[in-house]
């Protein structure tokens, strides 16, 4: 490529985090004419012996067939509803003395081994797991009141709090039932109520738990390891490194809103960073477009906050700030940041060059970074890249990394409290206000209508500050065999069931 | 700045420049009355991050895609399109440059698209390719940029061609464009001077007509000012510490059919 001429004078996934369950109490009539089915590209899900994570009655594929949560969010219907339990009802004391939550236990229920499961079971389980769930989600922020937990009824629960909680009774949105055994299937150390159980965990293998009398027979599910050879029934692939896929991107009609993103982490504290201005200026360097367009990252969405264009939150009048370089440099000019010469780098107001050191990150090394490399230089900013760890957090200027959000109840409460504990490469909003509006939200997910101006107003406030910058929304390219009927516009909206729906 | 590389980095250049040459070799498959210049983009962009490599031009000071694709009156630049088709007789200058482990591999080459180019396009092709080796063959330690320049420019006016002044070669390693440049006109003795370890693209622009040319509203597409033809080669060449030149982006097929010079 010639160079125009010029007169020289002299560049886990730990657990996956998703709302819904499936649950099937009847069915519908099945299209599947398989025994088996094969799953492959679905994130594999850690099975712990002692006990599922808190997150894993929000996976849709796996987490869901096997331990159903009690309740959950509906992100389709925007409301919390039930799943184990039927209903969960507040009766609130006059005179402050707190509420009481009451939660219908459906019939018919049964645990893996056969056995029914009773309110006692359920008190029990929250008895145990709440205290540690607390800790876990609301460390510093919010103080828990004392509580009582009894199984007043075969059907019914009651959690009695002396005085009245910050949340609602959907804090226990998503956490999977499960409870203690001696010996569980494939050597877990629990047991769950859903329609599957594992056979075997490496290779992951579940069958059909036999609890539950079907009109119809369930397949055994399948998840093998992607280089094996097995033609899958379901093959879910969401954005790869390069090299991956780079013309299928096109052809994918089933795509699923993941909970993935690619993030620039800025340093708040200090650095060039720091400055909001110069952030703000830096975000719009991002070529977001191009990075997508390249291939690099199929299947991505390009959103300049981690909240996916389906959900109820996103806020549609926040700017993507799109790759201009004419009035970056201008406005790079009018901060204060001029080149000497038209080709050289900037400098501050006491003549050093500005220069950004960004930690990489394995999604975007490579033509990503180059691409990025050049939009910076294109407009007098140097960057350089430095591998993940190379460096302690605080002395990079940002850091590229994979943000796993909980969708679908996106709170980012512990991502950005200021009083929640440190998260490696996030630095803390010390703002009041926007500590507040986390909290809000937080609080309105657990009723059974949330508030999702909360997170528009969260949305806004991350677009406008750009705490972080989001390069894209990772969505997953979901692709079924014949002898499945899906409907691509049930993967497409998010449907919470849409695995079931596969399945029955 | 003039970036000398060790016999090392020179080594660690092979690549990108191999991967650059293969490219090319594979597009010739491509060619072909009908096919779009997009086409061609995305058979670059694919096959240079399948072998490992980045596509140098993509973003490259805002440069959109991943090759240059330049047809007739073209010079340089042109931008890949779904709008532009070969056609039966035109001519078409693929620009490819690769980057595989920091290093940057540039080279172009010319191509008929059918069989029945006119006369005058082919001879012009056939003198831009003349003039690049005709320019290597004045590459030594001791020479100067303008002894490449001199030697090119005489042949092409000779045969009654012009050379592109606007756009030259460059020096090339680590980033796409370093110093020096290399005009592909000039006198004999003059400009600076090639030392071992100088790696460097030669890459004449040869016209039918006037040797000016203008960009177009796009901000990269270099057109003929005359809308005569235009016909272009390109090789990254290196001097070793022995004085030993070494052409980086030659494939083996190119060899086979280099001209005499």
């Amino acid at each position: 490529m010639p160079e125009s001429f010029t007169a020289r004078t002299g560049r886990k996934f730990p657990g996956i985090l998703f709302s819904g369950v499936v649950f099937a109490l009847s069915f519908a009539q099945s299209s599947l004419a398989k025994d088996e089915l094969s799953i492959v590209g679905w994130p594999f899900v850690s099975l712990s012996n002692d006990r599922p994570s808190f997150d894993f009655g929000n996976d849709p594929v796996i987490g869901r067939q096997l331990c159903p949560p009690l309740t959950r969010l509906n992100l389709s219907k925007k409301i919390s509803e039930g799943i184990v339990i039927r209903r969960v009802a507040e009766e609130v004391r006059g005179n402050n003395k707190g509420v009481l939550w009451r939660l219908e236990v459906r019939n018919g229920i049964f645990w893996w081994s056969g056995k029914a499961l009773t309110s006692k079971d359920i008190a029990d389980f929250l008895t145990a797991i709440l205290p540690d769930f607390f800790a876990e989600s609301y460390r510093g922020i919010f103080q828990i009141p004392d509580f009582q937990i009894s199984a007043t009824d075969p059907q019914l629960v009651t959690i009695d709090w002396q005085e009245t909680p910050p949340f609602g009774p959907f804090v226990i949105n998503g956490i999977p039932l499960f409870r203690p055994v001696d010996s569980g299937p494939a050597g877990l150390k629990y047991e769950c109520v859903g329609n599957y159980k594992p056979e075997s965990l490496d290779p992951l293998v579940l069958v059909p738990s036999g609890s539950y009398k079907l009109t119809k027979k369930l397949p055994k599910l399948r998840f093998p390891a992607e280089t094996s050879k097995v033609s899958a029934d379901v093959s879910v692939t969401f954005s790869n490194p390069p090299g991956a896929e780079l013309t299928n991107a096109k052809s994918c009609t089933g795509v699923w809103p993941s909970p993935f993103f690619s993030v620039i982490a800025w340093n708040l504290s200090s650095g060039r960073a720091s400055d909001i201005g110069l952030r703000k200026l830096m975000t719009g360097l991002i070529p977001r477009k191009e990075i997508v367009a390249s291939g690099v990252l199929p299947y991505s969405d390009i959103v300049s906050v981690p909240i996916p264009r389906s959900h109820p939150g996103f806020e549609r009048s926040a700017t993507d700030m799109p790759f201009d370089a004419t009035k970056v440099s201008a406005a790079l000019d009018h901060l204060g940041f001029r080149r000497k010469t038209a080709n050289s780098t900037r400098l501050d107001s006491s003549g050093n060059p500005i220069r950004l050191t960004l930690m990489s990150s394995k999604e975007i090394e490579g033509l990503a970074e180059k691409l990025i490399l050049d939009s910076f230089s294109s407009v007098g900013l140097e960057v350089d890249f430095v591998e993940a760890k190379a460096k302690p957090a605080g002395t990079v200027d940002g850091s590229f990394l994979s943000l796993q959000t909980d969708y679908p109840k996106l709170d980012f409460l512990m991502l950005l409290h200021p009083k929640s504990p440190p998260t490696a490469g996030f630095w803390k909003v010390n703002d009041e206000a926007f500590a507040k509006l986390l909290e809000q939200y937080t609080i309105s997910l657990t009723s059974e209508k949330p508030d999702f101006g909360h997170l528009a107003r969260i949305h806004s406030y991350l677009a406008e500050n750009q705490v972080f910058s989001v390069l894209a929304h990772h969505r997953a390219c979901i692709k079924t065999s014949n002898v499945l009927r899906v409907k691509t516009a049930s993967i497409a909206s998010g449907e919470p069931d849409w695995f079931r729906d596969l399945l029955f | 700045m003039i970036v000398l590389k060790t016999d090392a980095e020179i080594d660690a250049m092979r690549a990108a420049g191999a991967l650059s040459a293969e490219i090319l070799d594979k597009v010739e498959d491509l060619i072909k009355p009908g096919i779009t210049t997009l086409d061609i983009d995305v058979f670059v962009h694919e096959y240079t991050i399948r072998n490992g490599g980045i596509p140098a031009p993509l973003n490259y000071r805002g440069f959109p895609k991943s090759v240059c694709t330049s047809i007739n009156e073209v010079v340089c630049h042109g931008i890949p399109s779904s709008k532009v088709k070969l056609k039966e007789g035109d001519i078409i200058n693929v620009d490819v440059t690769s980057i595989i482990d920091g290093y940057f591999g540039d080279t172009s080459r010319m191509y008929f698209v059918g069989s029945n180019i006119l006369p005058v396009a082919r001879k012009l092709t056939e003198v831009a390719r003349s003039c690049l080796f005709r320019g290597i063959k004045q590459v030594k330690p001791g020479a100067r940029v303008g002894d490449i320049g001199h030697a090119i420019q005489s042949y092409a006016e000779k045969q009654g061609f012009s050379v592109v002044r606007e756009f030259v070669g460059h020096g090339i390693g680590r980033t796409f464009h370093e110093d020096p440049q290399i005009a592909h006109y000039g006198q004999p003795g003059k400009g600076t001077k090639l030392v071992e370890g100088m790696v460097f693209t030669i890459e004449p622009m040869v016209n039918q007509g006037h040797w000016k040319t203008k960009v177009l509203k796009d901000g990269w597409t270099a057109i003929t000012i005359d809308g005569g033809l235009s016909a272009q080669w390109e090789h990254t060449l290196a001097i070793k510490s022995t004085g030993e030149v070494v052409i980086l982006t030659e494939s083996a097929k190119e060899i086979s059919t280099r001209p005499v010079v």
